[in-house]
């Protein structure tokens, strides 16, 4: 869904209803993102619910009026990052390790449950850096932008997961 | 292939295999707008001012604090003492030395320590903290800007502290094409690091112009990165944050070009 500039100036100046609309273009997006990065279900609405409280707070201060989407994106992989410390710190697991092994009906591993599980096995970042590549079709400096990386790194952290997959996955 | 379209096929891999499940997952109820738009419903909009306002009021406090804790711990050199210099260049010389008395026997006998003090090494600015500063690898780079089809490259010498196995370069132009040290070039700093493997780096590429990046590997595995930028001379170390910015551009340098004759490269 396209993000309407305008909207983006009104949410800025308080106007709810704007922030409703802005918020409606990327809802979906920011949740797929927070699932596929925390795992689970509670954890991913949760990510969402603060990031929005988050991202209505902060509007005020986003300078450029056309870079609300990474901004958000930005926010919510903060937040997703914040979850996965704090489950860390709190289980001493990641919270995909407790997603569930997806079989089909006959027990058998899915296609998608063995990439879910090579994915697993990258590291936050390097799974943000994928989903927002692979999934969200995000360019280099784009990904750069919302990790707040240098776009160098992002190019080699995306280079050497997707190396790892496929070396998972062969 | 080349790593971009190595990397473009691993995507497209990925995604289909991952994209129909992704865009089948559904937005719950709970997080639809009417839901969402019900949390800020009572929250005013001059909140938007104050999270930032109560965080830089603690930040300052903190900051007021340190100077107040600093000062109190600094006052009894102050006063017997009063002809030393300011504190900063004292704790820029402390990290700097840290760095030299860290040298490897091999970095040793290449003659750095003696060169790291005439290069000024002691007027790197640091940013971080010392334990940082003592796992840095001695790094240094000439100042030629990575010209790509030109023959031209950036030289990018390496002292690597003890465990790091593997050292990958790579430098980048505009972010598209990844320009490498000459085979040669990379063949000398092997000789000079006996025991230590360099590779022309498939991983380590900048985006920006005239940078170079080094991946250090350690033997468990582990690495950490380093982004160095031309003309600037800074060192971004990923892993733990830390900045290295030199001023003095010219004596990085001037230690490549007395190190390269001295040992003739």
């Amino acid at each position: 869904m396209k993000i309407v500039t305008q909207d983006v100036v009104l949410a800025k100046q308080g106007d709810k209803e704007a922030f409703g609309r802005l918020y409606s273009s990327v809802a979906e997006d920011l949740y797929r993102f927070s699932l596929y990065t925390l795992g689970n279900v509670q954890d991913a609405e949760d990510a969402v619910s603060e990031a929005f409280v988050e991202a209505w707070k902060g509007i005020k201060g986003l300078r450029d009026e056309n870079s609300f989407k990474p901004w958000i994106m930005r926010i919510i992989s903060i937040r997703c990052k914040r979850r996965i410390s704090l489950y860390i710190k709190g289980r001493n697991i990641d919270p995909l390790e407790e997603a569930g092994e997806v079989c089909d009906e006959n027990g058998h591993h899915t296609l998608k449950a063995e990439v879910m599980e090579a994915l697993d096995r990258l590291n936050v970042q390097e799974r943000q850096i994928v989903i927002l590549s692979v999934l969200h079709g995000y360019t280099i400096r784009e990904i750069a932008e919302i990790m707040s990386c240098p776009q160098g790194t992002i190019s080699s952290k995306l280079h050497r997961s997707l190396k790892k997959l496929r070396t998972m996955l062969e | 292939m080349s790593r971009e379209h190595e990397m473009q096929q691993d995507i497209d891999i990925l995604r289909l295999k991952l994209k129909e499940d992704y865009d089948s997952i559904v937005l719950p109820k709970n997080l639809d707008t009417e839901n969402m738009l019900k949390q800020i419903e009572d929250m005013p909009q001059d909140n938007v001012v104050r999270p930032n306002f109560r965080r830089s009021m603690s930040a300052a406090v903190i900051a007021l604090l340190f100077i107040t804790v600093f000062s109190f711990l600094a006052l009894p050199n102050m006063i017997f003492n009063r002809e030393k210099p300011s504190a900063a260049p004292e704790a820029q010389e402390f990290v700097a030395e840290s760095i030299s008395a860290d040298l490897t026997p091999k970095e040793k006998a290449a003659g750095l320590e003696e060169e790291k003090d005439d290069a000024g090494y002691k007027e790197f600015f640091i940013q971080g903290n010392s334990q940082d500063a003592l796992s840095f690898p001695a790094c240094v780079l000439q100042k030629e800007p990575v010209i790509p089809d030109t023959g031209e490259f950036t030289v990018m010498e390496l002292f690597p502290r003890e465990g790091i196995t593997t050292i990958e370069i790579g430098s980048s132009f505009n972010g598209a094409t990844a320009v490498y040290s000459t085979p040669e070039e990379v063949g000398s700093i092997i000789e000079i690091m006996d025991g230590i493997k360099i590779t022309k780096s498939d991983n380590a590429m900048s985006g920006n112009n005239g940078s170079v990046t080094a991946v250090f590997v350690y033997e468990d595995g582990s690495f950490f990165e380093i982004s160095i930028n031309n003309p600037e001379v800074i060192i971004n170390l990923q892993s733990s944050n830390l900045v290295i910015a030199n001023p003095e551009e010219d004596a990085a340098a001037r230690l490549v070009n007395k190190y390269k004759k001295d040992t003739g490269i």
